[in-house]
């Protein structure tokens, strides 16, 4: 029997940019990480702690240093465009061409995936009535408010069902009605079977969505476990105590941040 | 509470200038645009017209060209009579065969008799229908008796067979000339009795400045238009849509001085900007005119006044367009929408700057009360020289004058909540609905 | 997962375009400033300039000028055919000077002095200011004084005044009129009559009306197509990439399953129909304008001759030019991140397009194939030409193949750039290159400034004396910029010695002999086949040839002095400039292939001339070879000095280079010298 390959994985994944002012930095070291189907994993950590630049590379816009990403068993660097062709990406600052209209942004991105003329129409239609896009469906974009426009996204980024989804923060910058649909969206993407892997810096929604979490701090996997590992492995109780034990102990094992050498 | 003293006006507008240029300053499009660009533009177009110039003329000295000679009525063996002198003139032998190369042409005869209808058809056949079969067409025909010059105006080879053609039967016929003077005991000056010259009484660097003068002004006004453009609408527009125009607004300082500081500030990048491109200029002109294959002999020399009296003009009229652009750019929400907005508004400083080049428009009292014009005219005038010292006092105060009615309608339009907050970009029509309605409230 | 064909790259192409397409005609006020604005501007504009030419001209013609004449002894019929001829010249008012004036001074011979600025104090000119007083030209005739029946005449103006300027002017025409007349009936006198009539003659343009207007819009229009699609394809590049990156819309686009290749093409192609429907929309407005007589537009008014419509299908020659400026627009707007950072990316694409297509301005040039290659100057060329009817397969074949090259290679680098990571970095365009960025960065700059200062500061020295100003630039001007150079570089993390960083220490004794070894070979090379090589495809102009050779005004230095000035200073202080300084910087920055070229490129920009660039580029390239191979900028020094002193030498004939053993045998000695710096370095950097 020949393994399902894993909707995502990684290994020893690594970035490092060069930056005038700070010398080399790694944005991410040595990132191992496995995501199974049906499963919402979160990736945890503060600014700055590499989140955006692994899902960067998971989704093709980078290419990582050293090591491999695996987007359903397809190397990102051997066919991006398949590995694109599979995974739907959406990050908090996404913006929507502002003199388009809904509908017309997505027809344009499923003729971009290559969706059939018919095929298209249908699941446009479906997106308009699920996202309960339609009534303002035929609106210019820049008249739209913060809330339909994240449901546009959404629409956008789920278009052509991808297994895997790729959420960069997806809450951020949405007002507390928009935030709990988000959080809703992805429930629901975990029961229709999808992958969902996304980073946040806010503790109440990994504690609350996800099945497993990651801990990352300065392009380091710290851990990964289901909150209730978590726990077990520092003694705390609440996520935040958590978070804080493990850069703690992180910080304990590597005490001195050694300058590359170079 | 910590003790906070309040600036004064005038300090707090300085203290708000000097934080937008170091702003600016540290944005590497504005450094390059308001420095580097005016000073390294034209010595470098210069010198690339230069070379250009230089490699054109070289391809040119190469350039072989025909000279087809047609003849009616001469027959083929009464070829070398019929043109006696004519072709030594024209294609004189030359032991150099570097000299020999430069500037040949090469002269053929019509395979028959011809006359000038046909001479004529023979040049301006179409050159798709003898691709081989008639490898001799010429570039030019000399058509003899009447002796004409056939050519097409159209082909650049015809021109330069022609033009050569043109010079050399012409020094051929003078030299004749002074032959015949020789023999007849005159002297060359005989022949030409009446020498003409012109002496300038200007002195040397006065042609220089002539030069100059149709120049410079329109420079100074465009520069000062383009040099405050994209500040103008940073400072607005795009201070908006960084979303920290209401951070500004919370510093307790009177509205009048942060506008005036922005003003300010833009009129400062604009004058550097028009300071150093009329410098720039200045300099690489005598360079660009001596490098020139002609002989020109012009030095150029600025007079003093000119480079005194034109920094009040470029001063006050720097800071009048930079506030009448900055208000206009007010309106916009965006630093995209502001530049679409600006691209009308500038033409309307550049447009009146044309007719102030205009020979034989005059500096006079009225002239020097109209904006833009007045600032063309004077410098103008004080670049030939002109004494009119009173013109050039009204113009300086009626730039300051402009320049403050502008910082007053800068002043009006930022000062306007539905100017300053504007969620979206505000038509120009808008202006005047606004500006009556501030009086009217007033 | 829903059935998804894997669409082909033409699909989304289209798709991408017609996105682009429908946002772009959705932005009204763009649209509005971008395409229609210049439609609407002409009108008024050309109405308003003719206006003012007329104007211009009525002030022009109203001009009451007064003239003063001092024509004592002038012979009477020539004087009365003078004040007839000024008379009827227009609006002057003629006055004899008093005749108790001392015009002595008209005639005086002694130049003034030459002094530029304080013209005024010279005693000559004021009295000759004096004699003039309020009126604008002074016109002086007298007999001359070796002869009775010659004359001379004087017309005495000032510069600074516009009348006076058109006094001169009429004076000078009517004097120069009469003494044609005049010289033509001494030639008649001479016995025989004049020797020269019979090769007076008659020039005639044959070509047709049809060909003459056709060229005179092709003298335009190249000009005219390059602004439009300029002003329309700048607002479509800026919305397309700079607004989509601003927009936070890149980010998405990039993770769709769509080659960046695909993306660069879609975009590029709505920028070019954008420019190109702004061109055709203001040419129509151009030729409306045209036949309703507001503008002169040769080819389009009524009064020329109008073109055949198929004539204008020679339009469709400049099409290579459109899609280049259209792929350099999308080039530049690609690296701006923002609305705004676009905008001052426009300029220098302007100045690349245009200034080359200027060479349309010249009549007496042709579309040589070597011309036809040259971005935007052979499309111009081209389309001129085909207005006017003349049409050269050859040239516009490889015009095409060349501008389609051109255009591949731009969108290639487009492609690239999309592609690459920057596109998203998050601060600065720069901040990925890091330190090695700063420091290319850098050496790129102060090769910039070095270059500039030597053809602003430089050159200005050398024309105020050859010798001085040369000593001067080598000994004054490039040390300070090394010097410069030097304190601004960045300090890296670990400093770099000045020793180190400017390759100062001593190479091993076999570099530097190989390196000398290879002078006889280079000046061999340069002087027997690349020079004559040169000549053929870049002739030097024969007048520029006569009186440029550079070593022609030092002839009077004696050898010593030659070689201290053109061979010893120029190695020891350009090597200490470019292969120290520069290098030194780019060499930190780049691959060192790269860092060769770059140097080897400013090297030769600071020749400042077109004849000189590619041989110095190439001798910059060998030095800037030796200085990495050796780490010492010794050997280059050495070859530069040794090659220098045999070319000026030999340039001068005082070194032969005829069957002597340097010449004949010299050039062998570069295969031991080859040799030799084949070895390895004694210490490596």
């Amino acid at each position: 029997m020949t393994m399902q390959p894993l909707p995502i994985r990684t290994t020893n994944l690594c970035k490092t940019f060069d930056d005038p002012k700070r010398g080399v930095v790694h944005a991410v070291r040595d990132l191992n990480l496995e995501c199974k189907e049906g499963e919402i994993f979160g990736l945890l950590g503060p600014n700055g702690a590499g989140k955006t630049t692994t899902l960067r590379m998971l989704s093709t816009i980078l290419a990582p240093t050293s090591g491999e990403a695996e987007v359903g068993g397809v190397r990102v660097s051997d066919d991006p465009l398949e590995v694109r062709r599979r995974l739907g990406f959406l990050s908090g600052t996404t913006g929507l061409y502002p003199r388009l209209t809904a509908r017309e942004i997505l027809e344009y991105f499923g003729r971009l995936h290559g969706l059939d003329e018919a095929h298209l129409q249908a699941r446009v239609e479906e997106l308009l009535d699920t996202f309960t896009i339609r009534p303002f469906a035929d609106g210019r974009c820049e008249s739209l408010s913060t809330g339909q426009r994240q449901r546009v996204s959404i629409a956008r980024a789920v278009l052509h069902d991808p297994p895997v989804l790729i959420l960069d923060e997806p809450t951020t910058g949405l007002d507390i009605l928009a935030a709990s649909d988000m959080i809703d969206f992805i429930q629901s993407r975990k029961e229709a079977g999808t992958c969902v892997l996304f980073s946040t810096h806010i503790l109440s929604e990994a504690e609350r969505l996800c099945d497993r979490i990651g801990v990352i701090d300065q392009g380091r996997l710290l851990a990964v476990g289901s909150l209730e590992e978590l726990r077990v492995q520092t003694g705390k109780e609440w996520l935040e105590d958590v978070f804080r034990a493990l850069v703690e102990q992180a910080g304990s094992e590597a005490p001195a941040d050694i300058p590359p050498a170079n | 509470m910590p003790t906070t003293r309040t600036l004064s006006p005038l300090l707090g507008a300085l203290e708000v200038a000097r934080k937008e240029l170091t702003e600016s300053l540290r944005d590497r499009a504005t450094v390059i645009y308001a420095f580097v660009l005016p000073i390294c533009m034209y010595p470098v177009l210069f010198w690339a017209i230069l070379q250009g110039v230089m490699v054109v003329e070289g391809l040119q000295d190469r350039t072989e060209t025909t000279l087809g000679i047609a003849a009616a009525g001469v027959p083929a063996e009464k070829h070398d009579t019929a043109t006696e002198g004519l072709t030594h003139a024209l294609s004189p032998p030359s032991e150099d065969p570097d000299e020999a190369a430069a500037s040949s042409l090469k002269l053929i005869w019509a395979p028959e008799s011809m006359d000038m209808e046909q001479a004529r058809e023979w040049l301006a056949e179409d050159s798709e229908e003898d691709t081989e079969d008639a490898p001799d067409r010429p570039d030019a025909v000399l058509f003899l008796d009447p002796l004409t010059i056939l050519h097409l105006s159209t082909d650049s080879t015809s021109n330069l067979a022609s033009e050569r053609a043109r010079s050399r039967l012409a020094a051929h016929a003078s030299a004749l000339r002074l032959e015949a003077a020789d023999r007849a005991g005159l002297e060359a000056a005989d022949l030409d009795p009446i020498s003409v010259s012109t002496v300038d009484l200007a002195g040397r660097g006065a042609k220089g400045a002539v030069v100059l003068a149709s120049l410079l002004p329109l420079l100074l006004v465009v520069m000062a238009v383009m040099g405050s453009f994209f500040p103008a609408v940073d400072l607005t527009a795009g201070e908006k849509e960084r979303g920290t125009a209401e951070t500004t607004l919370l510093v307790p300082l009177a509205r009048s001085s942060i506008i005036t500081g922005k003003v300010l500030a833009v009129g400062a990048l604009a004058m550097s900007a028009t300071a150093l491109s009329l410098f720039a200029l200045s300099l690489s002109a005598e360079h660009l005119l001596s490098g020139l294959p002609v002989e020109v002999d012009i030095s150029i020399s600025i007079p003093t006044i000119a480079v005194i009296g034109a920094i009040p003009l470029a001063f006050f009229f720097s800071l009048f367009v930079s506030a009448a652009l900055t208000a206009c750019a007010s309106l916009a929400a965006t630093f995209k929408e502001g530049q679409a907005l600006l691209g009308p508004v500038q033409m309307v400083f550049i447009l009146p700057a044309m007719v102030g080049i205009i020979p034989g428009i005059q500096l006079t009292y009225p002239m020097a009360l109209i904006p833009v014009i007045n600032v063309v005219l004077a410098f103008r005038a004080m670049l030939m020289g002109q004494p009119l010292y009173g013109q050039y006092c009204v113009t300086a105060l009626a730039l300051a004058f402009y320049a403050w009615l502008a910082l007053r309608l800068a002043l009006h339009l930022l000062s306007r909540e539905s100017v300053l907050l504007a969620g979206k970009t505000l038509p120009l029509s808008r202006l005047l609905k606004i500006l009556r309605g501030t009086a009217s409230t007033r | 997962m829903s059935p998804t064909s894997t669409s082909s790259p033409g699909q989304q192409t289209w798709t991408l375009w017609r996105c682009e397409m429908r946002q772009l005609l959705r932005d009204r006020r763009a649209l509005f400033a971008g395409v229609l604005l210049p439609a609407l501007l002409y009108p008024l504009l050309f109405w308003s300039q003719g206006k003012l030419e007329n104007v211009a001209e009525g002030i022009m013609a109203e001009q009451e000028l007064t003239l003063i004449l001092a024509l004592e002894d002038v012979d009477a019929d020539l004087s009365a055919e003078l004040r007839a001829g000024l008379e009827a010249s227009g609006n002057v008012t003629l006055e004899d000077l008093a005749a108790d004036r001392d015009a002595s001074s008209l005639w005086d011979t002694q130049e003034p002095a030459s002094t530029p600025g304080d013209s005024q104090a010279d005693p000559l000119t004021l009295a000759r200011l004096e004699l003039l007083g309020e009126s604008h030209a002074l016109l002086a005739g007298r007999r001359s004084t070796i002869k009775e029946d010659r004359h001379e005449f004087r017309v005495f103006f000032n510069v600074q005044s516009d009348e006076s300027r058109t006094a001169r002017g009429r004076s000078r025409d009517v004097l120069r009129e009469l003494a044609a007349r005049t010289r033509k009936a001494r030639l008649d006198a001479l016995p025989g009559g004049d020797p020269g009539a019979h090769l007076s003659f008659e020039s005639v343009d044959v070509a047709s009306d049809e060909d003459k207007s056709g060229a005179g819009l092709g003298r335009m229009l190249p000009l005219f197509s390059l602004l439009m699609i300029l002003t329309g394809g700048a607002f479509a590049a800026l919305g397309a990439f700079a607004g989509e990156r601003e927009g936070k819309t890149l980010e998405t686009l990039l993770v769709q399953p769509v080659p960046a290749r695909v993306v660069a093409l879609g975009k590029y192609g709505a920028v070019l129909c954008a420019g190109l429907a702004t061109l055709l929309i203001n040419l129509i407005s151009l030729g409306i304008c045209a036949s309703r007589g507001l503008v002169e537009m040769p080819g389009l008014s009524e009064g020329s001759a109008g073109l055949p419509p198929s004539r204008l299908l020679a339009g469709l020659l400049f099409l290579p030019a459109c899609t280049l400026v259209a792929a350099l627009l999308s080039l530049f707007c690609g690296r701006a991140r923002t609305y705004r950072e676009g905008q001052f990316t426009l300029f220098p694409v302007m100045l690349i397009s245009i200034v080359p297509s200027l060479v349309v301005l010249r009549p007496d040039l042709e579309a040589s194939l070597l011309l036809c290659v040259v971005p935007f100057a052979g499309p111009a060329l081209i389309l001129r030409d085909g207005l006017a009817g003349q049409f050269a397969i050859l040239p516009t074949l490889l015009m095409f193949a060349s501008h389609g090259l051109w255009t591949w290679l731009v969108l290639e680098r487009l492609k690239n750039l999309l592609d690459s990571e920057r596109t998203l970095s998050s601060t600065d365009l720069t901040a990925e290159a890091g330190q090695r960025g700063l420091s290319a960065g850098h050496g790129k700059t102060w090769a910039f400034v070095g270059v500039l200062s030597l053809y602003l500061i430089g050159s200005r020295l050398q024309q105020w004396d050859l010798a001085w100003g040369l000593a001067l630039t080598l000994w004054g001007l490039l040390p300070v910029l090394t010097a410069l150079a030097l304190k601004t570089r960045p300090t890296p993390t670990r400093p770099v010695a000045v020793k180190r960083f400017l390759s100062l220490s001593l190479p091993s004794g076999a570099h530097a002999l190989g390196a000398v070894l290879l002078i006889p070979a280079l000046a061999k090379l340069m002087v027997e086949v690349y020079l004559p090589f040169q000549s053929r495809i870049l002739p030097i102009p024969q007048s520029v040839l006569e009186n440029e050779t550079l070593g022609l005004a030092l002839t009077h230095l004696s050898t010593p002095t030659l070689i201290f000035l053109m061979a010893i200073s120029p190695a020891i202080c350009e090597e200490l400039f470019f292969r120290g300084a520069i290098l030194g910087s780019l060499r930190r920055g780049l691959t060192p292939m790269r860092a060769l070229l770059w140097q080897a490129l400013f090297f030769g920009a600071a020749h400042a001339s077109l004849y000189r660039i590619l041989p110095t580029a190439g001798l910059g390239l060998l030095l800037g070879a030796l200085t990495l191979r050796s780490a010492s900028i010794l050997p280059a020094v050495l070859v530069h000095a040794g090659y220098n002193a045999v070319v000026v030498l030999a340039g001068l004939e005082r070194l032969s280079t005829d069957g002597t053993w340097l010449s004949t045998w010299g050039p062998w000695l570069a295969l031991p010298g080859l040799a030799l710096l084949a070895l390895p370095a004694r210490k490596r950097d």
